[in-house]
């Protein structure tokens, strides 16, 4: 907040001194050019401190929730992570927030400095199993992202995601030298178990995103 | 020999420099050759603003929120009226979305800018003043439709999303309609008194005198 202020007024200030430091007849033409060159040049700072400001992130980077909305805090939350590339369609915009009843509450947009899109479907309780979670997060966006996966004897395996398959975004060898799958992050640590086996805290973080080898 | 120019690439920082130049040799051309043309036609001069509105648009694409399409929009309301508004906001919406990108949101733009074109003909007595253009009272304005431009098109985001979190949004976007605003300004503040004179040159039907002068005829 006071680096907002402190932003703020430097800019009215260096604005101010550009409009006197001239000729009345060029003082709008002097004014105007510094004012916005000014607040491009401070405008990621002024715009994530707005937002922080407006929406009440969680700030500390240690905790699972870190980046979500504080009043998802002791609640499950599934995050669906694309390079933003390849995002679908509606979720190219930055990182969607969505509560259960399918609303988006806020978009943050610097996510991981703009290079992740995607959404997190959040405020969930009573979740046991991840299957059952990731599946109520699915039904809550409608078909925005949908599941395609293979059901193989020791659990499931994620071939795509709202559309999006890894060898579309990362190059896969037929070889299987080099390739890309979904990855499964538990509260921010990659998971020793799938999906299916996956056993919740009340406030879990599930999180996909693609990974490459 | 061939060369392949496609594989020449700039930084984005390179690529804007060399975008602003382009724009600035396009509009001190306009500006420097139109005193040799004679044509009377307003339909010639809107067409020649609609394309700058385009181009400026696509080309100023990299610095958020700075266009010259919203002060065009006002200069098209004073000196064009309504209909030309109309026109101008949805040929230039249509045209540079092609490129930028189309969806619900141009219905919005289309509206909003159209709006401030329509408000600008209706304020066209605040704006000229003893036949000359009032900077000062068009800077105003300029800022004003920045944020009325931005407010009207964040009205798409509620197809998407909860009233509760439109005034956050709103909130969350001030930079930007502050950078739109700041940039109507700088438009204003270089381009205006210029063009102005260069519209009136094209639209003397549309001045109040030479209408009078006409019904006494």
């Amino acid at each position: 907040m006071s680096s907002l202020i402190m932003l703020s007024v430097i800019v009215v200030i260096v604005t101010m001194l550009s409009y006197f430091a001239v000729n009345e007849e060029n003082r709008l033409k002097s004014a105007s050019v510094v004012f916005v060159s000014m607040l491009l040049v401070t405008f990621g700072t002024i715009s994530e401190e707005l937002g922080e400001i407006t929406t009440e992130l969680v700030q500390d980077d240690g905790d699972p929730h870190y980046g979500l909305p504080s009043s998802w805090n002791g609640t499950q939350v599934v995050c669906f992570h694309f390079p933003s590339e390849s995002s679908p369609e509606d979720f190219d915009q930055g990182r969607y927030h969505i509560d259960t009843s399918g609303i988006t509450i806020f978009v943050d947009d610097n996510w991981e400095n703009g290079n992740v899109t995607g959404a997190c479907v959040g405020g969930f309780e009573g979740y046991e199993e991840g299957l059952d979670l990731l599946n109520a997060a699915v039904n809550v966006t409608g078909d925005s992202f949908s599941l395609n996966v293979t059901e193989f004897s020791f659990g499931l395996q994620i071939n795509s995601i709202g559309g999006v398959s890894p060898c579309e975004v990362y190059t896969c060898a037929d070889d299987f030298s080099s390739g890309a799958y979904w990855e499964l992050l538990n509260d921010g640590a990659y998971s020793m178990v799938g999906i299916s086996d996956l056993t919740l805290n009340d406030d879990t973080v599930i999180t996909w995103q693609i990974a490459s080898y | 020999m061939l060369f392949d120019a496609h594989a020449v690439t700039l930084s984005p920082s390179e690529q804007f420099v060399l975008d602003l130049a382009i724009v600035s040799v396009a509009i001190a051309s306009l500006l420097f050759t139109d005193s040799k043309f004679k044509s009377k036609n307003p339909g010639i001069i809107f067409t020649i603003i609609v394309i700058l509105a385009v181009s400026g648009r696509l080309l100023l694409d990299p610095i958020p929120n700075v266009q010259p399409v919203t002060f065009l929009a006002i200069m098209v309301g004073i000196y064009f009226g309504i209909s030309y508004s109309i026109v101008f906001a949805t040929i230039v919406t249509l045209s540079s979305n092609v490129m930028l990108e189309h969806g619900i949101w141009s219905n919005y733009q289309i509206i909003a800018w159209a709006s401030i074109g329509i408000i600008a003909a209706f304020l066209r007595g605040q704006f000229i003043q003893n036949n000359k253009l009032n900077i000062t009272n068009v800077a105003i304005f300029a800022a004003f439709s920045g944020f009325m431009f931005d407010w009207i098109v964040s009205l798409s985001i509620l197809h998407n999303v909860d009233t509760s979190f439109f005034l956050i949004y709103l909130l969350n976007g001030l930079p930007f309609d502050l950078l739109h605003a700041g940039g109507n300004v700088v438009f204003v503040a270089w381009l205006a008194n210029p063009l102005s004179e260069l519209m009136d040159r094209h639209t003397s039907l549309t001045s109040p005198e030479v209408v009078s002068e006409l019904a006494s005829n």
